[in-house]
């Protein structure tokens, strides 16, 4: 009787297991042949903002390069990834799509752009927190804005926005990241 | 440069959010989502209380799991596609635990949630509340509970004042091609209108 | 086959068990998204691609699928086709995902769905199954449609896009709230009709004896 009952119950779960596989596998399946390169977003957005071209290359340029960062300024750590980054085909423009971890609403994304050694534009990403408006309004972003990035990592210091801290945080963060990014691989006498 | 915004920044955002997921973004009269039970369950007031209640309990508790799963698993795994799967069987299962549990430890609530505990697996405002917090949006995990348990809220509100409405006009003399459903709808509609009214207060 | 058995099954979706005006199911797609013909049109073909198979697989699995897990089973099956329908548009048509991806991930908790996997799919034959699904879906499509052109029409006096010349825009009724009242109504007018119909159909029957009802019985 007992035999029978748990014969029961380890066939059921056995072929409710086996249809979620099969059903698994076929919608991965769907997905890879569905799925959109990541970076077409990105590209689109970059040549957008900076009304120069970008071009997706056959090998991306970000290969094998660390994504995650970790940014102190004064005492606070945050954590920023760069998820896309690019160089505009006249050579003139370093383009990242950055991600700071904290934001009221989950990771916040920022297209930042980096001309001559220095940060010439930063604009929001999707996941706009009402925060990040006020920030911009506030001039956070423009402490940023034309100031070479050896001087942003010199520990010049951040200004926060009170009232606003995890927007600052997670903005700084991300701007921290492409500033880490640009200095580790891109600046002259950089490895990169 | 430090430039003041005020301290009461932050706490404005969550009432921001709170208020909007109960009133100007009510989930029935703004996003057309749990329309079913809204209409279905509305005839007598205590059976919309006792379906608003559910609706809070199991939303609450659900888009938790839900936050869980996608955050700790599906990520991971990079399998987040498989969302929409994972949720409503998080759903579907939860409902049933819930079941067994509240009919074994109390059989008051069971009593009063139970008849309508079957009926939500299918009701598209938990899953729909689920996939706003966890997936569109990706609030982190207190907002996402205080999201879904606001979400609730609204719920319950919506179905409730339907009910004390429906109660009214049950005995109204309409024409008999309007009785039951149709004029439940345009019931529903004028609320609409009025809870739209408030969309203007977070906008300005 | 049994001849009667397809054509009950055939037509019954389409009027006697419409599944948006008799039996009052999946109302919240009904009402959101259907604010244009396209929009109704789209919603009710995903509705009914996802109805159609799974309604098949749910047949063809209806003895291997043991009593007790045969809730998650549907659920698993359904949502995969779902997921499959959200990941097609989402890449092939994105402006329409955007304004009506929403109810697309929520097409699995449709109770249309889920109804008939249980009180159709998982007794009768794969073919029948299916044309259960295509007879539902079209209903559900035909409704979704209905009530669009009517909403389309008020809102700024087009037909599926097109603008009809001389009739004017009135901003206020395309605001969502009137997918409720035109739902209302056309149901209103829908009942009305049924009730007139029954009406003569009964004095028609009692002036001479129809076989209808004896055909019905045997159908069943």
């Amino acid at each position: 009787m007992d035999k029978a009952k748990t014969r029961a119950v380890l066939q059921s779960i056995g072929v409710l297991a086996a249809i979620a596989l099969v059903c698994g596998l076929l919608l991965g399946a769907v997905y890879t042949l569905t799925r959109v390169d990541p970076r077409t977003e990105a590209y689109a957005r970059f040549a957008q903002d900076t009304e120069l071209t970008f071009t997706i290359p056959e090998r991306d340029p970000g290969e094998g390069r660390e994504t995650d960062y970790t940014v102190t300024a004064g005492s606070r750590t945050m954590t920023g990834h760069v998820d896309v980054y690019a160089l505009s085909d006249d050579g003139s423009t370093h383009a990242f799509c950055v991600r700071g971890e904290g934001g009221y609403r989950g990771d916040v994304q920022l297209y930042v752009y980096i001309e001559g050694g220095a940060v010439a534009k930063i604009t929001v990403g999707e996941n706009g927190e009402t925060f990040l408006g006020q920030l911009e309004a506030s001039g956070f972003y423009a402490q940023f804005l034309n100031v070479p990035v050896e001087e942003l990592l010199s520990g010049s210091g951040v200004d926060y926005v009170s009232g606003a801290t995890r927007s600052s945080n997670a903005v700084t963060a991300a701007i921290g990241a492409a500033a880490g990014y640009y200095r580790e691989y891109l600046a002259e006498g950089a490895n990169g | 440069m430090i430039v003041e915004l005020g301290a009461a920044g932050a706490a404005v955002s969550v009432a921001a959010i709170l208020f909007s997921a109960v009133i100007s973004n009510n989930i029935v009269l703004a996003q057309y989502q749990g329309i079913c039970p809204f209409l279905g369950v509305s005839k007598k007031m205590s059976g919309a209380a006792g379906m608003g209640f559910a609706v809070i309990f199991v939303l609450a508790i659900s888009s938790v799991f839900c936050w869980l799963v996608y955050n700790y698993v599906l990520l991971p795994l990079k399998i987040d596609f498989l969302y929409t799967m994972a949720f409503i069987l998080v759903i579907a299962s939860l409902v049933q635990v819930l079941e067994i549990v509240l009919k074994r430890f109390s059989p008051t609530l069971y009593s009063a949630l139970g008849i309508y505990l079957p009926l939500i697996t299918t009701n598209c405002a938990i899953l729909g509340a689920a996939n706003s917090a966890v997936v569109y949006q990706s609030f982190d995990f207190l907002y996402t509970f205080a999201f879904s348990l606001a979400t609730g809220v609204g719920f319950l509100l919506a179905i409730v004042l339907l009910a004390g409405v429906r109660m009214k006009t049950d005995g109204a003399d309409i024409p008999k091609c309007f009785k039951g459903f149709p004029i439940t709808l345009i019931t529903a509609a004028i609320m609409a209108m009025a809870f739209a009214g408030f969309s203007g207060i977070l906008a300005g | 086959m049994d001849k009667a058995k397809i054509k009950e099954t055939a037509l019954g979706g389409l009027l006697r068990n419409n599944p948006t005006f008799v039996l009052v199911l999946g109302t919240c797609p009904t009402i959101a998204t259907t604010s244009s013909l396209f929009n109704s049109f789209a919603m009710g073909v995903a509705t009914m691609f996802v109805l159609v198979f799974s309604n098949l697989f749910i047949s063809l699995l209806r003895r291997v699928i043991p009593e007790r897990v045969r809730i998650p089973c549907y659920i698993v099956i359904v949502s995969t086709f779902v997921t499959i329908v959200q990941m097609v548009m989402r890449r092939f048509l994105p402006d329409l995902y955007t304004s009506i991806g929403t109810f697309i991930d929520l097409i699995v908790v449709n109770c249309i769905i889920l109804a008939r996997a249980e009180s159709y799919a998982a007794c009768n034959k794969p073919l029948y199954s299916m044309l259960d699904g295509v007879s539902m879906g079209v209903g559900f499509t035909c409704a979704l449609c209905l009530i669009g052109i009517v909403r389309e029409f008020l809102a700024g006096g087009a037909f599926a896009g097109f603008a009809i010349p001389g009739f004017p825009v009135m901003d206020a009724t395309a605001a969502s709230v009137f997918g409720f009242i035109v739902f209302g109504c056309l149901m209103a007018l829908f009942n009305f009709l049924v009730q007139k119909w029954n009406a003569r159909a009964k004095r028609a029957e009692q002036s001479l004896p129809l076989v209808r009802e004896g055909a019905e019985e045997v159908a069943k």
